[in-house]
């Protein structure tokens, strides 16, 4: 019999569920392509898969003073990766995202998602929580994100850019809130909203956004992606199509079904039931760390591990709403879930720190990190 | 802000958004899963029909007046450019005969189709073709055997407007393009009787993907739709006698009906000139259409129904009997005819310049005295002359008859009033007597009036197929002594040695009327000498004893009724003796 005691300690669980939802986006992948009997994507994600778990081996030995300590390195250290990208990144699909390094080709917005969770959380706690520096950190906290915003916005992505902006808003709000300070930001980004607009978002930006709004509006073009991979997740009924029985992926009606339609793929292959799984997976790994919340009283830990979790939360929620219609196509896949190399190794870093935060926290509960 | 607070809030939003994403997926998987389910196998499912075969139609004696012949074709599926030129040189080298074929079109429709459109490449293969592909190609997967079906009229121009003949059906199959089993019919029988005798197709499935290419898809089944043949239609015609009557037409145009007046039953509807039906059992140039449409012969206009003309004096049997019956005059009452008399101030002659002397109703009927016709229309009055006109069904509908059919007019009081401003003179009055002037009927309004009288005034509705019911109308009740009188004088027409029926004289039992219509065309003088002829008209019944057919000849141009429908009606019943009242006379 295998034991199954070690997922008695909440950072176990973590892990497990973590690498649990990646196996799941493996097998969801293994027969996508009409041709083949195992895609090659699925083979791809199980070598990440693979090669992510030493590093989560790795993080889970570091002492949390350590991340401390790296902020700001991996901070600088991306925002120096977004510039690179700029000069000498691979362009696919109109935007310069992609960057080789040592011939695994990489993409830097993944990162610094992440490193400026880790960076704010180092400032902030660096700041304590007095009133006053309230002011002080709204203005850290929006130069820290803006930098890598703009640069993003250069290349131009505009997906990775909002998600990069709604991981930091919800990071700067939930630790430094303030009613009039919220008021002027919402009236700030409106009135920096009508720029960007006209000046940055590229056309098929701006026609997904539309499309969005008024999707009968051109069912064949862009309108098209979300009806077939609505009709994917609704043909899938509730017991689902069975693996490998994905009429849409494999025949070709569902686009970049390996990445953001991965879901719809898998609500196709498994039905409701298997839809409800990912639901309760992700339910967990974003849940479950911010039940600790409380019991944590270093603002270090507390701001990273809430930085992570609504950096889990947005990619999931934002994908699954895409998918069903719900949100523009904004060209996000679904994290641990979907295929992609960089994705997935930030991610499975992401929840391996959280797992550590959940295994070591209340060595620091004292004397703080 | 308090920890707690921070942690339950966040837990707050997420879970409502969890609960959002939870209802959006039970809606779209099982209240709608249903629909999306369809959608997708919509996206990945084609259907390739299977042609079925229309009916036959018979006519009454089991022969065949149309049918559907099986057709084998060959399309190339799922085929590249080299890999066809490959196939086509191999099928060459087979000394299959590919001498119609366009390279460049197929290559057109290769490039602009997808993989699972079917491309034909040849027609109607002979079975010595379909033995060598059979054989010699059964490995190959980019060829297909199909069968359509071609319509066929063995019996070509004779029955054309009465069978009809098919039309494109606009359903073009997405897999085939074009397939003759599709068409429909366009006029006639085929037509009428469309529903019954088309068939259903059935389909193959099969998959494809995004592109339109077909894929194999393991793991899915999808049985194949069973074809059904369209259910034939046996008809009351008789196929043989339509033949003799467009042969006996010889060089004339024109209409001839002949049904059993006891049941009903249509024998022969001939309209002539016909066409070649089969002509449309293709898709045929507009060219070709056009000529035979715009041909001053006509031959598409159905002379039996989509034309009237005025009956002439065919239409003296219904003034005579509306005079016998509204006791204008008695059998014995007779007028003298000088052979012209005087209306108003108009002289109305006789067709015989000599005069017929005294005349009553039966030897007016025989020597179509129309001096007798003028007066009696006179003292019958243009109410009550078409009052009886109406009786007989002219100016009307023939009901539940499923062709098309152009009524011609009758002096009745809504058409005094609104085409004539109310005045109808007594010459008017006197010409629509024996049937010239403001009236108008179609041959199957003769028909129908012949039928009464043969019938006795009770009028059994003409019918075309077997299973269809005997319906009679209601009786028109007409005095014994006076429908005898009127038979009298019918049968004199033809047996009498005035009579101007002569021609039909077969063995004294046959009865009927002649008549002239009067050509006063504005472009007659275009035409040769023979366009300047009259029309002619016979309607007669047999055997005058006991009757039992009608037949009605329209001759265009015939110069008279005697002459030109004479031979044919003698033609007819002939025929009908031999075919029909052989075992009478054994007995």
């Amino acid at each position: 019999m295998i034991s199954f005691s070690f997922l008695d300690k909440p950072h176990s669980k973590i892990i497990f569920v973590g690498y649990f939802i990646i196996l799941l986006g493996c097998i969801n992948l293994l027969q996508i392509q009409a041709n083949e009997n195992i895609s090659i994507y699925s083979i791809k994600q199980f070598v990440w898969l693979i090669i992510s778990l030493p590093i989560t081996f790795f993080i889970l030995r570091l002492r949390l003073r350590t991340l401390k300590n790296i902020s700001t390195f991996f901070y600088i250290f991306s925002i120096v990766l977004l510039i690179l990208v700029l000069f000498i990144g691979k362009e696919v699909s109109g935007a310069k995202s992609w960057i080789n390094i040592l011939g695994f080709t990489f993409q830097p917005t993944e990162l610094i998602k992440i490193s400026y969770v880790f960076l704010i959380a180092k400032i902030y706690s660096e700041l304590g929580s007095y009133s006053g520096s309230l002011i002080i950190k709204y203005f850290i906290g929006f130069s820290l994100f803006l930098i890598p915003f703009i640069l993003i916005l250069f290349q131009p992505d505009f997906g990775s850019a909002f998600m990069l902006f709604v991981v930091s808003m919800s990071v700067i709000l939930s630790f430094s809130f303030n009613k009039k300070y919220l008021l002027g930001l919402i009236l700030l980004a409106s009135l920096i909203s009508i720029p960007i607009w006209n000046n940055y978002l590229e056309p098929y930006q701006k026609q997904r956004i539309i499309n969005f709004i008024y999707p009968e509006n051109d069912p064949k073009g862009f309108g098209y992606n979300v009806i077939q991979s609505k009709v994917s997740i609704g043909s899938g009924k509730i017991l689902g199509k069975g693996l490998g029985e994905s009429s849409q992926a494999k025949l070709g009606f569902l686009p970049e079904n390996h990445t953001d339609f991965a879901f719809s793929v898998w609500a196709e292959q498994t039905g409701f039931l298997g839809s409800l799984i990912i639901l309760i997976l992700y339910g967990f790994i974003i849940i479950f760390p911010l039940t600790f919340l409380k019991d944590i009283n270093d603002l270090f830990l507390k701001v990273i591990l809430y930085g992570l979790c609504s950096y889990f939360f947005f990619h999931f929620i934002i994908n699954i709403l895409m998918t069903m219609g719900l949100f523009p196509v904004i060209g996000i896949p679904m994290i641990l879930f979907s295929y992609g190399g960089s994705s997935l190794i930030c991610a499975s870093f992401g929840f391996s720190v959280l797992a550590l935060i959940l295994k070591d926290y209340r060595d620091y509960n004292r004397l703080g990190v | 802000m308090a920890n707690s607070f921070r942690s339950s809030i966040s837990i707050l939003i997420i879970t409502i958004f969890f609960i959002i994403v939870f209802f959006k997926l039970f809606f779209l998987q099982i209240v709608e899963g249903d629909k999306y389910k369809r959608i997708s196998q919509n996206n990945f499912l084609r259907e390739a029909i299977i042609p079925s075969p229309r009916g036959t139609i018979y006519d009454r004696n089991g022969l065949k007046i149309s049918y559907s012949r099986p057709m084998v074709n060959l399309y190339l599926k799922n085929s590249s450019k080299a890999n066809s030129l490959q196939l086509i040189s191999k099928l060459k080298n087979n000394n299959i005969s590919l001498s119609q074929i366009n390279l460049d079109n197929i290559f057109d429709k290769i490039n602009n189709s997808f993989l699972s459109q079917r491309i034909l490449i040849k027609k109607d293969l002979s079975i010595e073709d379909i033995y060598i592909i059979d054989t010699k190609f059964s490995s190959y997967e980019n060829i297909e055997l199909i069968s359509d079906y071609l319509r066929v009229y063995p019996h070509n121009e004779v029955g054309s407007h009465l069978v009809g003949h098919l039309t494109s059906n606009n359903k073009k199959d997405a897999i085939y393009g074009n397939l003759l089993s599709n068409r429909k019919g366009a006029v006639g029988i085929e037509r009428d009787q469309d529903d019954e005798l088309s068939g259903t197709v059935g389909a193959e499935y099969f998959f494809v993907d995004s592109r339109g290419d077909e894929v194999s898809f393991e793991n899915l089944n999808y049985s194949y739709d069973e074809i059904e043949k369209g259910k034939d239609i046996h008809t009351t015609i008789d196929i043989e006698l339509q033949k003799i009557i467009y042969k006996s037409l010889d060089k004339l145009n024109g209409a001839v009906m002949v049904t059993n007046v006891n049941s009903g039953e249509v024998l022969s509807i001939v309209s002539k000139p016909g066409f070649d039906p089969n002509l449309f059992s293709k898709p045929i140039s507009s060219k070709r259409w056009k000529k035979i449409k715009d041909s001053p012969d006509k031959p598409f206009l159905n002379r039996a129904f989509l034309v009237s003309n005025p009956p002439g004096s065919i239409i003296k049997i219904v003034t005579a009997v509306a005079g016998l019956e509204e006791k204008k005059v008695s059998k014995d009452t007779t007028f003298y005819c000088p052979g012209s008399t005087k209306i108003g101030n108009r002289e109305f002659r006789c067709w015989l310049r000599g005069g017929h002397g005294n005349v009553n109703v039966s030897k007016a009927l025989v020597t179509s005295c129309d001096v007798y016709f003028y007066k009696l229309g006179l003292r019958l009055g243009i109410n009550k002359f078409s009052e009886w006109l109406s009786k007989f069904g002219v100016g009307e509908l023939h009901e539940d008859f499923p062709f098309k059919q152009r009524l011609g007019t009758i002096p009745s009081k809504n058409f005094i009033n609104k085409y004539l401003d109310g005045n109808f003179y007594n010459g008017d009055l006197a010409n629509v007597s024996i049937g010239q002037g403001y009236l108008t009927l179609n041959v199957l309004q003769a028909h129908k009036m012949i039928s009464i009288i043969a019938n006795n005034g009770e009028f059994v509705k003409f019918r075309l197929y077997k299973n269809q019911k005997i319906v009679k109308d209601k009786l028109l009740e007409i005095d014994e002594k006076n429908l005898q009188e009127i038979k009298k004088g019918l049968e004199g027409v033809v047996n009498d040695r005035e009579g101007t029926g002569f021609q039909a004289r077969v063995d004294n039992k046959v009865a009927g009327k002649t008549g002239t219509a009067q050509v006063i065309s504005k472009d007659s003088k275009k035409y040769g000498y023979g366009k300047f002829k009259n029309h002619g008209w016979f309607t007669a019944y047999y055997p005058s004893d006991k009757p039992e057919i009608a037949i009605t000849v329209f001759a265009e141009h015939g110069d008279s009724g005697g002459r030109a429908g004479g031979p044919i009606i003698k033609q007819i019943i002939s025929y009908y003796k031999k075919n029909y009242m052989e075992n009478d006379d054994q007995l």
